[in-house]
């Protein structure tokens, strides 16, 4: 069979295309549906469908063009795999391949490894730094005192008495 | 990730080593998606984060709704991507136009609304709509159109030549 002339009428064509405006839009199909128009997975109805949707719709037309040129990638940046793959973090007590919990966006992953203050942890690491010091210092002013007394030794008479009983001191005066 | 349907159940059930994996491979598939619409200097890296918050948030929400027996994750993450990219672009457009750039046929209270030939609805098939968009509203050659319909050439001439032949005869009825 011969191919049809392929003789183009832009005037008529535009005035379909004017008065085609004027229709109420078909529904938009989602992403899903239109991922299996582009691999040719949808039987004839559906395919209508989208073919409809696509003729109504530019930026679903050129969704479709997108994906009919060459897949291209680009090497992502780390932050970005960094910051993604918080996204998602380990639920509490949970030891791998449980439950995940979705964490706030943007947040730092190395956030996630740092306790968190207050924590049982970190008050016991405190305590013991504490006692350590209060340990040194005790020893210390003992070792001081030992020292000090084995270089001055206390004087051997005992000013004390002398007060007491004053007639000691005036038995010297008189001597 | 997503070939085997094992891992795609740990992917939606939360598995934070097949998220990791996840972000890993697709990342850059992402981010090429989404460099295509907004540009080299667009903000690529924000809106890729955007797209993997997208997948996960509400407990794997739009993750859920790939099937894999339905479309391949390539095409699919690349209308998600192209989607989002254009979200972003739309708000910020939104954001950034002002009054004065506003035509003030938008701001008219009562715009003139020319007046549209009224044609009915099924008066064209879908792919006879697609196939006239691509030729006189996008000016694609008909090469371009079957490589992007993939079908030959010879079906979007017949196709061009009997949806010209409907107009003909629907316009010239009421002409």
């Amino acid at each position: 069979m011969a191919d049809p002339p392929f003789d183009r009428d832009p005037a008529l064509a535009r005035r379909w295309l004017d008065a085609a405006a004027a229709l109420p839009a078909p529904d938009t199909p989602d992403a899903l549906t239109l991922a299996a128009y582009a691999e040719g997975r949808l039987d004839d109805a559906a395919a209508a469908a989208v073919e409809a949707a696509l003729a109504a719709d530019p930026a679903l037309l050129d969704a479709l063009l997108t994906l009919r040129q060459p897949a291209e990638t680009t090497i992502p940046s780390a932050a970005l795999i960094q910051s993604a793959q918080a996204l998602v973090g380990m639920a509490a007590g949970d030891s791998g391949g449980g439950q995940a919990a979705i964490l706030p966006f943007r947040r730092n992953a190395t956030d996630q490894r740092r306790p968190a203050i207050g924590s049982t942890r970190r008050w016991l690491a405190w305590g013991a730094v504490a006692a350590g010091l209060m340990i040194v210092s005790t020893a210390g002013f003992n070792l001081g005192m030992s020292t000090a007394e084995a270089f001055n030794p206390p004087a051997a008479t005992d000013l004390t008495g002398d007060l007491l009983d004053p007639s000691g001191l005036a038995g010297d005066d008189s001597g | 990730v997503t070939e085997h349907i094992e891992d795609f159940g740990r992917l939606i059930a939360g598995d934070k080593s097949t998220w990791d994996r996840f972000v890993v491979r697709f990342a850059g598939l992402i981010s090429a998606a989404v460099r295509r619409v907004v540009g080299p200097e667009g903000e690529v890296d924000d809106i890729a984060q955007d797209v993997f918050l997208r997948l996960c948030r509400d407990d794997f929400r739009l993750l859920r709704q790939f099937d894999p027996a339905r479309a391949g994750i390539t095409t699919w993450l690349t209308i998600i991507a192209r989607s989002a990219a254009h979200d972003s672009l739309r708000r910020r457009r939104l954001a950034q136009q002002t009054l004065d750039e506003t035509p003030e046929s938008a701001l008219a209270i009562d715009p003139v609304i020319p007046e549209i030939v009224k044609i009915p609805p099924g008066l064209l098939s879908p792919r006879q709509q697609l196939i006239l968009t691509m030729l006189y509203d996008r000016e694609m050659e008909v090469a371009e159109i079957a490589d992007a319909l993939a079908v030959d050439a010879q079906t979007v001439r017949s196709t061009h030549h009997k949806a010209l032949l409907k107009l003909r005869a629907h316009f010239g009825k009421n002409d």
